[in-house]
């Protein structure tokens, strides 16, 4: 039997206090930076541990510390732990008991199986070489929570981590399956916003007054040309307007139309090529038809950029715990983003993907979703997963 | 001197009174087809008056029946009522008091010409064969007063007018100045809503979603080309998309978008078939993305159809009354609309602008329109409206169209 293989069968004896905790937390939802509920409740889980406990001024956060028996290299494991701001409608016995707030993207369960890797591996804290830091992060969902910690110089903090390692629950994964890909995982995330100004008038003489409105689908039509005709087909972005507002009645040409929309793309160039592509297609669509156009890029969280070798190395890690025929290779990346990728940028590491399908379906609602259900069982092999990506680097490095 | 001169010297004299009684409506602007403190002012413009009064159940409207000395010909002459929903910001010390409601499309100063229109009048009372009706008509600004108050039975009503006439001020053309036209004048004016339904998701997969966005987009620029392609450029049609709605936040492909819009036509066959190319192309390109379009078209007011005859004798009226150089005849339709098209369905007549550009323009320069928030009007003017008014009234009754 394999060390892995121990820490299964442990993880699994854990499982109900992770459930308890997952649900705790399922039930009082918070949003952003500031989870005073959730923190509690980690430390509730982790009373009584020998573990030093590090925060930082711009988030409710913590770096949770473990140190071995032996001074060794340092890996960094991160569990999320925010909610979104939507209402629940899944009628579990544990819905949310906040209206308009639900863990729809299973961060309670992020950090309840980070709990329990505590737990499990500070069982084992005699065989450990180096420190495992654990991040239990606030502010994913576009709070920039992960940037903010690193910020505050948590991440940086003595002993500096050698590697990072993230998991993240998919509903429409097989249950305990592990999802990878070396190289981008997942997308940069910009929300860009094109304010199109005319001149408004009477509806019935639109030539008196300059109408913004097909100025505004003409540069929405032609960003997604620009799409296929300037982007490397094989370094995709995908560019999305989700909101488009513009006039009051049926008989006014209005002054102004506002666009707003995504841009994702799995390399800066592609990235910065797309940006570039909305400035120039919204400035001069604009000025042919006698409109300014102002346009606003946010830039979001970067691509999240998993390193080979750690990906090679969890690998092993996930086969030997679960069999080969767990883990699954990603083809390509995925176009959701997360802000794990500041993380990745300063510290070589990966995020992979926990599958968590409820037993007897093949197809459930998926993060995000007011309808988002996942498989709890599941969490023993995340428990166990982290636990044993951990044990191994500090053993023998990537 | 023709004897109209001396109803323009009479109408002068009536002006400090219309003047008044403008400003007294412009304070308080109503909205609708009920406007009781505009129809009280009215009433007590008349007063004295040896007039008939008649009113039905849709609307506070009027029609005031003055009788001739001898029985004859019956011409109905219009004035509406109605303000608009919106802020005024013109500055004047009479400005309207009631927030979100002004009279920027005249209706005031209309309403105010056709009371002391009824004052001249009655007294030539002796002089007239036959008889002049005088509609004080609500809810014009799309509430379709004019059709109302046809189904109530108030136009059809005994003696049914042989001829109707109106006027509409116009802040764009020369101070006293009367622009008119034959045929078709203003625009049929229809609503169009069109919903396209797709299937929302996450803003980074649109391939699993149906994005209705791009989809408005399409059809928003395909209408266009089908004004170009499918209509003919001269019998034109205005297809304007004046309000899109969709979406929430910038990582959620909504499920559907909502475009709202109007199509001016001047003539049925052209709203026709630009009714048709709505439906075509809303419907197929939604088809070709995997989207379903609702197209809903609200009927609003058809073309204002001024008839042929009765325009040569306005014109000559106009031109005998104050010079043929202040009568402008317009080379083509406006793209605007007017439910006294319902009117001039039934009886023929016409629809003429009086020109009441503010004193410090040339005509060349921006004059606040109708509908501004600023719309300012030259109030000596309606001394000529006033005049017209009675001058058309008078030969009509003396001497047919």
């Amino acid at each position: 039997m394999s060390d892995s293989r121990r820490f299964l069968d442990e993880a699994h004896g854990l499982l109900p206090a992770a459930v308890a905790l997952r649900r705790r937390i399922h039930k009082q939802p918070e949003l952003g930076l500031d989870l005073p509920l959730t923190t509690a409740a980690v430390l509730d889980g982790l009373r009584r541990l020998d573990v030093d406990i590090a925060r930082g001024p711009s988030t409710s956060g913590l770096i949770v510390t473990l140190d071995g028996a032996r001074p060794g290299r340092t890996i960094l494991l991160r569990g999320d732990m925010d909610a979104l701001p939507m209402p629940e409608e899944t009628g579990l016995d544990y819905a949310s008991e906040f209206p308009g707030r639900m863990h729809a993207c299973g961060h309670d369960s992020h950090t309840a199986m980070l709990v329990q890797a505590v737990h499990l591996l500070h069982r084992h804290r005699d065989e450990l070489t180096g420190t495992v830091k654990f991040m239990f992060q606030p502010g994913e969902e576009g709070y920039h929570g992960a940037r903010l910690m690193i910020e505050d110089g948590l991440l940086d903090a003595d002993p500096k981590p050698d590697a990072a390692f993230a998991l993240h629950i998919a509903p429409n994964l097989a249950a305990g399956a592990i999802l990878g890909k070396p190289g981008p995982m997942l997308a940069s995330a910009d929300t860009w916003t094109i304010t199109i100004k005319g001149r408004g008038g009477h509806a019935s003489m639109p030539h008196n007054a300059v109408d913004p409105i097909p100025v505004a689908f003409e540069i929405g039509l032609t960003l997604q040309t620009m799409v296929t005709r300037r982007i490397d087909a094989f370094d995709p972005v995908v560019l999305t307007c989700t909101k488009i507002t513009a006039g009051t009645t049926n008989n006014v040409i209005p002054e102004t139309v506002e666009m707003i929309g995504t841009l994702r793309a799995t390399s800066e160039a592609a990235r910065a090529r797309g940006q570039e592509g909305i400035r120039r297609v919204a400035g001069n669509l604009a000025a042919a038809h006698l409109c300014v156009a102002d346009v606003a890029i946010e830039r979001g969280n970067p691509v999240t950029v998993n390193d080979d070798a750690f990906v090679d190395f969890a690998r092993g890690v996930a086969t030997d715990l679960l069999g080969v025929e767990n883990y699954i290779d990603h083809p390509a990346p995925i176009m959701a983003a997360e802000d794990f990728s500041y993380v990745l940028q300063r510290i070589p590491g990966c995020w992979m993907s926990l599958g968590a399908m409820p037993n007897g379906r093949d197809h459930v609602a998926p993060c995000h979703s007011n309808r988002m259900i996942m498989n709890e069982d599941c969490m023993a092999v995340g428990i166990a997963m982290h636990a044993s990506v951990a044990h191994r680097f500090l053993a023998q490095g990537f | 001197m023709s004897d109209l001169h001396r109803f323009l010297d009479e109408a002068r004299q009536l002006l400090p009174a219309a003047v008044a009684l403008r400003r007294r409506i412009h304070q308080k602007p109503e909205l609708g087809l009920d406007l009781p403190l505009t129809t009280a002012a009215v009433l007590d413009g008349l007063r004295g008056l040896d007039v008939g009064i008649a009113r039905g159940p849709s609307t506070s409207g009027l029609i005031v029946t003055l009788n001739g000395a001898k029985p004859g010909r019956t011409i109905l002459l219009r004035g509406d009522m109605d303000a608009l929903p919106m802020p005024e910001e013109t500055g004047l010390n009479y400005a309207s008091e009631f927030p979100g409601r002004m009279h920027a499309c005249g209706h005031d100063s209309h309403t105010a010409m056709l009371v002391q229109a009824a004052h001249l009048l009655h007294r030539h009372r002796d002089e007239l064969t036959g008889t002049v009706k005088f509609m004080f008509q609500p809810g014009e600004e799309g509430h379709g007063g004019a059709r109302l108050m046809i189904a109530d039975g108030l136009i059809d009503a005994d003696p049914k007018p042989d001829a109707a006439f109106a006027l509409h001020i116009w802040p764009g053309a020369k101070a006293g100045a009367i622009v008119g036209k034959s045929g078709p004048m203003l625009a049929s004016a229809d609503a169009w809503t069109i919903k396209i339904r797709g299937r929302g998701g996450h803003a980074s997969m649109p391939h699993d979603a149906v994005d209705p966005i791009p989809v408005a987009f399409e059809i928003g620029l395909a209408l266009q080309t089908m004004v170009t392609r499918r209509i003919d450029a001269f019998d034109p049609v205005v297809v304007t998309c004046a309000k899109v709605t969709a979406g929430t936040t910038n990582n959620v492909i909504p499920e559907a978008a909502e475009m709202v819009g109007t199509l001016r036509a001047t003539s049925e066959a052209a709203r026709e078939r630009a009714h048709e190319g709505i439906r075509r192309i809303a419907a197929n390109i939604a088809a070709a993305h995997l989207c379903e379009a609702n197209v809903s078209i609200r009927r609003g007011y058809p073309v204002t159809v001024n008839d042929d005859g009765f325009v040569d004798f306005a014109r000559g009226v106009a031109a005998e009354l104050l010079g043929a150089d202040k009568y402008v005849d317009r080379p083509a339709p406006l793209m605007g609309a007017e439910d006294f098209s319902y009117v001039l369905q039934r009886i023929p007549g016409c629809m003429m602008m009086l020109g009441v550009m503010p004193e410090g323009h040339d005509g060349h320069d921006h004059v606040a329109p109708c509908h501004s928030n600023r719309m300012i009007l030259n109030e000596d003017c309606m001394a000529v409206g006033i005049a017209m008014h009675a001058s058309i009234a008078h030969r009509f009754l003396t001497q047919g169209f």
